[in-house]
């Protein structure tokens, strides 16, 4: 549809004029100046570079939220979105631009949010995989596309549905993975992110030195395999937490 | 989003109102950062209200009294003006310094973030602001006691991961929540039936789909809509980016020689003769604000003027106006 119109695909051609001017300034320095996009990001930039992304690939965020219908009633009803990165970002935020992906009726949250994303997925898959021809008007000729997904964007509880993680209350409770510990109260369940350990302290497993945030543990692809690793060879929960 | 203008004034204003949980033997009387309570808290609400009518209309939706309607819906968007806008003036020497100080690094951090370019400098500026923002409020609020760990939320965790998060994915603003809230706005008014929300919900979604899917079919559908471009019924393109708007004088008008006279000397011209005049109400500048000329202003009570500054028009710009006979006042 994007590819349609003159107008519309000389919008979406936003990207690929992107990307050129980057690597044109990453030639001259080591990195940009100046970050006004996510394309502008080490993560895309790097796609760009191993040949993950192609110039005429659509790039799309995806965005979840749970929404509350009515201020005075319990009724969640969970959405998600589609943003195309290739359009420019003064464009691509606007209302006839954003697509919306489905809707997850309520009232409860959903149990099983993978299940729900599955329809969605799958035909982003499809489209990965058997490519996707469109004809460019802009261009004059026949592109083949690919859709990568670069952004998968949600708020803190929205996030836990979506990775498994623990959650922003638990023992490593940051949701980029960056596995700094947290600190509990006595009897509390909830772990809180202190830098510095409290005076007098003595709470089991939480008895870690003060925490130089200048140098926070790096997350790593290693270490979620290693415990992706832990979590599917345990039988149950008593051998999780051995 | 969530953090900079959900979670973090949610912890910051419960810090000072007092109202954050207290465990025991913790007593809140010795907490001297509580300050925003009894009057102080009744007058800080007033001002923050007061500030409504000067607030251009750029900034979209000014907060309202803060001490009202604080718990009944509070817009993001009100919480972003109110803790990163006005509370630094309306604070200040209320917060003892100490934590004044504190709470102006936050600002000057979220400022750089929140910016839709950030140079390399932003960069670096907000990563230290924020870093030390951070250590300095357990340093301050919590004083390594176990009783006040809960203060330190899971929010003020991100804070110091968002230097890198920039570098990796570029601006938060371009990957924030925003969208996604402001398109279950969109959604959630366009619920029609209340007996069934959800399909109804659904059922619009499908209509969208179905609209997207016949105009990528006949592109021509959706044609005339965007033909008049962006520009209002009415308004004159002065060109530069500069666009009249209505209201403006139905005819032009002519003056009186005195004020010919004013006119010829203020824009240095020297028209004889008939000089008719149109008065336009407002005008769109090149930043996309719109100012508004004293012509209307004035007829309208304050309590329906967003004022944010009163300029006077330079000569430069009235020359460009000049040529179309058609002069804002400003």
């Amino acid at each position: 549809m994007l590819y349609r119109s003159p107008e519309s695909a000389s919008c979406a051609h936003y990207l690929r004029n992107e990307v050129h001017r980057i690597f044109e300034d990453l030639e001259h320095a080591d990195c940009l100046d100046e970050y006004s996009d996510v394309l502008h990001g080490t993560d895309l930039i790097g796609a760009f570079q191993d040949g993950r992304i192609h110039e005429d690939d659509i790039i799309l965020m995806f965005s979840i939220n749970g929404a509350q219908l009515y201020a005075k009633k319990v009724l969640s009803c969970w959405i998600y979105i589609w943003v195309l990165l290739n359009l420019s970002p003064t464009e691509r935020y606007k209302k006839h631009r954003v697509f919306v992906g489905s809707f997850i009726p309520g009232p409860n949250n959903p149990k099983n949010i993978d299940s729900f994303l599955f329809p969605g997925l799958q035909h982003l898959v499809a489209l990965q995989k058997e490519g996707l021809r469109i004809w460019d008007v802009a261009l004059q000729h026949e592109v083949d596309s690919k859709v990568f997904l670069a952004l998968i964007t949600a708020d803190g509880p929205g996030m836990m549905h979506i990775t498994g993680m623990v959650g922003y209350h638990g023992k490593h409770g940051c949701r980029l993975y960056c596995g700094m510990q947290g600190c509990r109260e006595q009897h509390g369940k909830h772990y809180f992110p202190a830098l510095l350990k409290p005076l007098d302290y003595d709470v089991e497993d939480c008895m870690h030195d003060d925490i130089d945030v200048r140098h926070l543990p790096i997350p790593s692809y290693e270490k979620y395999h290693k415990n992706l690793c832990i979590v599917t060879t345990s039988p149950n929960q008593r051998q999780y937490r051995a | 989003m969530h953090l900079a203008v959900l979670n973090l004034p949610d912890l910051m204003l419960s810090l000072w109102r007092g109202t954050i949980d207290c465990t025991r033997p913790d007593d809140r009387s010795t907490w001297d950062w509580v300050v925003l309570r009894g009057d102080v808290w009744q007058t800080h609400g007033q001002a923050v209200a007061s500030a409504f009518y000067y607030l251009p209309t750029s900034f979209n939706r000014p907060p309202h009294n803060i001490v009202d309607k604080i718990t009944s819906g509070y817009k993001a968007w009100e919480f972003l003006l109110y803790l990163y806008g006005l509370g630094p003036g309306l604070l200040y020497r209320i917060l003892p310094q100490r934590y004044f100080t504190n709470y102006c690094k936050l600002i000057l951090g979220i400022w750089l973030m929140n910016q839709h370019r950030i140079t390399q400098e932003n960069l670096c500026n907000a990563h230290l602001a924020l870093l030390s923002f951070t250590e300095e409020f357990e340093d301050v609020y919590c004083q390594c006691m176990q009783t006040c760990i809960h203060f330190i939320c899971p929010c003020m965790h991100l804070l110091v991961h968002l230097l890198c998060e920039v570098l990796r994915i570029g601006p938060p603003i371009c990957s924030s929540q925003w969208t996604l809230e402001r398109t279950i706005g969109n959604l959630g008014e366009e619920i029609k039936q209340h007996l069934n929300p959800f399909t109804n919900l659904s059922q619009r979604g499908i209509r969208r789909a179905h609209v997207n899917a016949l105009i990528a079919i006949i592109p021509d559908l959706e044609g005339n809509q965007n033909s008049g471009g962006d520009l209002p019924h009415g308004s004159k393109d002065i060109e530069d980016r500069f666009v009249l708007l209505h209201a403006r004088d139905k005819h032009p008008e002519c003056l009186r020689e005195c004020k010919v006279d004013a006119l010829n000397k203020f824009l240095s011209t020297s028209n004889t003769g008939r000089v008719a005049v149109r008065q336009w109400a407002r005008l769109r500048i090149p930043t996309g604000q719109v100012c508004y000329s004293a012509w209307k202003e004035l007829q309208r009570p304050l309590e329906k003027c967003r004022t944010a500054c009163n300029v006077k028009v330079c000569q430069m710009f009235c020359l460009l106006c000049s040529s179309h006979l058609s002069l804002p006042y400003t």
